[in-house]
């Protein structure tokens, strides 16, 4: 059973769904709130999976109602049902949520958009794992990105190109830019497979706001973990290009080659979110492979219980981007569980943890020890 | 010898009288002369004196008739005949009147006609805006200013004319400019609403869908379900099938739901029904809101008024207060321009609800908007009340002046009550005041005639 509440101060409106939803019964359970206060009142004394709030609400609004709620139960998915069009006061949600709905969303939509959800996240096994996606926020930014995209958008002027080109080089802009474009936010919401086509759709006039309000291009720097993500974050730059070039070569069209390297730039968020969010284990199940010559997938379900492979399709799921991209990296996922078992050949993966290893080294501690 | 001395003395006789003559003439000369001089001198001096006068007279910007006592023109300076576009000299001999439509003859005439009483100088009424006719047929604007002048023992008067053809275009483009501030200052209002508005329609949009989709299924469900009861009272009969029948029909009710059914249909539909009811009365507000209106004044229901931008202004001041309407019911229908008036209106509530929004320290107190409506003798006033943060005592002196805003930039373009202010005053000759007291609340009052002549808008004045 899935548990969703449902938040919105129109009793008109849950009960049209609780109505609607009333044939859903045997895989939902469902709870409605009138208010933000009775939601987490509700919430206290029973924990949902999902979450779907209204955002302009009397006394406690919906991001009001986020702010003390994502603390508190930081794994649950966030869906905003609203009928708001006003830019700004979606911008305050955006952070505290995962997808936007705008009302009017019809049934298929709905329910469309939790299982498709749910499903991913029950991928993963493991319920921290899970956390670690539903509350991430924005992946953090390489600081040579973070400072060209500050001079760009200092420069006057400053073509919507030379934007789109600093975010399709950043694994984290580029995931967070294609959340805003694929889900309502900001507009009706549609199949975006390519970042720069993102930055396009959303214009310089919504993004530059978001960037300055809402650390989207928060530095990397500092960071534990911070050289093996930014090994990493490099490989899947050049995976990206890689991608899209050979889908070039073997004469895709636009949305495929789009969509290759997407998915190729997307691949190892999960990796991304593990380093960030256990660095100490991650360095260790690095050094660790590194020494075994375990393969990486492999290394990384055995320490973390979890495929990052399958948290990258999850988190892709999450944010909403399209069906294309959150399938070809569930099949990367089925590819690395494949690649996991011991008879598959690992010498390529041996490879990769030894040559990570040594381009992360800079920064691990345990990498000295062995050496 | 005689003779002689005769003759020497009569010589003597004429030659004295030749000098005497002599004198004389040298002396009548000197006179002449002395004449002719001062006669030049004062030629000099009335050519000096005439010469200013007449390039006055000849160079002039404003046309200048001069008109005798049978109101024809005598003289016409060159400006007057380049206004009316008639050949130089042409206009001597006209009658004054042919010089004016023809619409205006009788003001024309009175003003010949007052020229002629001695108390006229000076009187205002001498100077009239009236409509000139150039000798091609053309009217236009003109300003005649008309003073008695007696000459050569005869009454005259002297007509000036200024072509008004220039100022009012300029007013004309002033207006404009005026009349697309404001509007502009309602797109913007309008532009604010919009979200809101949005709002306020997608969410029963959502439930009426959400009930609809329910009651589909629920009909399918329900047809299954009179199938079944179908098939158990055709089964009556048999009854070895019966007891399958029964346990079958059973099962499909607990499938359905048809408890569930039976209570949430006719509320699914009811509420069905509530929401599309409230979307309508939203687009209907939205559409006589953002009616543009034309410039006659039209009799209008102001309660209606107040309760259609009551509606459209919803979201602005729901999340932040409690609205409460008191209406005079006995209002008449007051002439004005409906449009304009929502946009006071719209620009009042607003202002309360952000009032509201912005009071500091009694936010237990729960926030209150009162409008109200009442017929105060010959005068409708309406009441915009707020237990809001009240206006600060510097501000209240230029809170109706242009582009005055206490709002942080982008939040308004300041125009919203000096347009308000302005609509009320200039367009509808009422009045627009306020009371306030910091920490306590603000109410503003606008008060409108109800007689027509009163409420004569400006323009057509």
């Amino acid at each position: 059973m899935i548990r969703i509440l449902f938040i919105d101060d129109e009793p008109n409106l849950l009960s049209g769904l609780r109505r609607m939803l009333h044939g859903m019964r045997n895989e939902w359970e469902m709870d409605f709130a009138d208010s933000g206060a009775a939601a987490l009142d509700l919430l206290s004394r029973k924990p949902v999976d999902v979450l779907v709030t209204d955002m302009r609400m009397p006394e406690m609004d919906g991001a009001m109602f986020l702010e003390r709620a994502v603390p508190l139960y930081p794994g649950t998915i966030r869906l905003i049902l609203s009928g708001e069009a006003d830019a700004q006061a979606t911008s305050r949600v955006v952070r505290l949520s995962h997808q936007f709905l705008p009302k009017p969303c019809n049934l298929e939509q709905l329910i469309d958009t939790v299982r498709r959800t749910t499903e991913l996240a029950d991928k993963i096994p493991v319920r921290e794992c899970r956390t670690a996606v539903t509350k991430l926020g924005a992946l953090p930014t390489p600081t040579g990105v973070a400072d060209s995209l500050r001079q760009a958008l200092d420069t006057p002027a400053v073509s919507l190109d030379r934007i789109a080109e600093i975010f399709a080089k950043d694994v984290g802009l580029a995931a967070k830019i294609l959340q805003l474009a694929n889900t309502a936010y900001f507009g009706i919401g549609q199949g975006v497979f390519s970042p720069a086509r993102a930055v396009e759709i959303m214009g310089l006039e919504t993004i530059e706001p978001l960037i300055k309000d809402h650390d989207f291009a928060k530095p990397l720097e500092g960071l534990p973990g911070e050289a093996a993500y930014l090994e990493i974050w490099s490989r899947s730059i050049d995976a990206s290009e890689g991608a899209a070039a050979d889908a070039c070569a073997v004469g895709c069209v636009d949305d495929d080659i789009a969509i290759a390297g997407t998915a190729a730039l997307l691949k190892d968020v999960g990796r991304l979110i593990l380093c960030l969010e256990w660095p100490e284990d991650y360095a260790d199940m690095l050094a660790e492979a590194a020494r075994d010559g375990t393969d990486l997938a492999r290394a990384e379900e055995r320490r973390f219980g979890v495929l990052s492979a399958a948290m990258s399709a999850f988190l892709a799921g999450l944010w909403g981007l399209p069906e294309e991209i959150t399938a070809a990296l569930s099949a990367s996922a089925t590819d690395d569980q494949g690649a996991a078992e011991p008879d598959r050949g690992p010498e390529r993966h041996v490879s990769e943890a030894s040559s990570m290893m040594d381009s992360a080294s800079v920064g691990l501690d345990s990498w000295s020890d062995m050496t | 010898m005689r003779d002689v001395e005769l003759l020497e003395r009569r010589l003597e006789r004429e030659r004295q009288a030749r000098t005497a003559a002599e004198a004389l003439l040298e002396s009548k000369s000197s006179e002449l002369y002395d004449a002719n001089q001062r006669l030049a001198a004062l030629a000099d001096e009335l050519e000096a004196q005439t010469k200013p006068m007449n390039a006055i007279f000849e160079r002039s910007a404003a046309g200048i008739l001069l008109v005798d006592e049978d109101s024809r023109v005598s003289r016409a300076n060159p400006a007057a005949e380049r206004m009316l576009k008639a050949e130089p000299k042409a206009l001597r001999g006209e009658s004054v009147v042919e010089l004016f439509d023809e619409g205006q003859r009788l003001l024309i005439e009175e003003l010949a006609a007052a020229a002629e009483e001695p108390d006229s100088l000076g009187d205002e009424d001498m100077v009239q805006e009236t409509t000139g006719l150039k000798r091609n047929g053309e009217t236009f604007p003109v300003e005649v200013a008309v003073a008695g002048v007696e000459l050569e023992g005869r009454p005259h008067s002297i007509w000036i004319c200024r072509d008004l053809t220039r100022l009012r275009k300029e007013e004309a483009l002033r207006a404009d400019l005026e009349s697309e501030l404001s509007q502009a200052q309602k797109l913007e209002s309008l532009g604010t609403l919009a979200s809101g508005i949005a709002h306020e329609i997608n969410t029963p949009v959502q439930y009426v869908n959400d009930n609809t989709h329910f009651l589909k299924d629920a009909f399918l469900d329900l047809a299954k379900l009179t199938e079944a009861y179908r098939a158990t009272v055709n089964s009556l009969n048999k009854s070895a099938n019966r007891e399958n029948a029964i346990a079958a029909v059973r099962r499909l009710e607990e499938a359905v739901d048809i408890a569930f059914l039976k209570d949430e249909i006719p509320v699914a539909i009811q509420q069905t029904l509530d929401g599309i009811q409230h979307i309508s009365k939203i687009v209907n507000a939205i559409k006589s809101f953002s009616h543009p209106g034309g410039s006659e004044m039209t009799p209008t229901d102001l309660n209606d008024a107040i309760e259609t931008t009551v509606t459209v202004t919803r979201n602005s001041w729901k999340y932040v207060a409690k609205l409460e309407t008191r209406l005079d019911s006995n209002l008449p229908s007051v002439p004005c321009l409906p449009a304009e008036i929502n946009q006071v209106l719209l620009n009042l509530i607003v202002n309360a609800a952000q009032a509201v929004e912005m009071r500091e320290g009694q936010q237990d107190s729960e926030g209150l908007i009162t409008v109200e409506s009442e017929l105060r003798g010959d005068e409708v006033e309406i009441r915009v009340r707020d237990n809001g943060c009240g206006i600060a005592e510097e501000h209240r002196s230029s809170i109706f002046d242009p582009f005055f805003t206490t709002k942080e930039v982008g939040k308004g373009t300041g125009q919203g009550l000096s347009i308000v202010h302005g609509i009320v005053t200039n367009l509808h000759h009422g009045k627009i005041f306020f009371e306030t007291k910091v920490g306590v609340g603000t109410t503003f009052f606008v008060r409108l005639p109800v007689s027509d002549q009163a409420a004569r808008p400006a323009s057509a004045a």
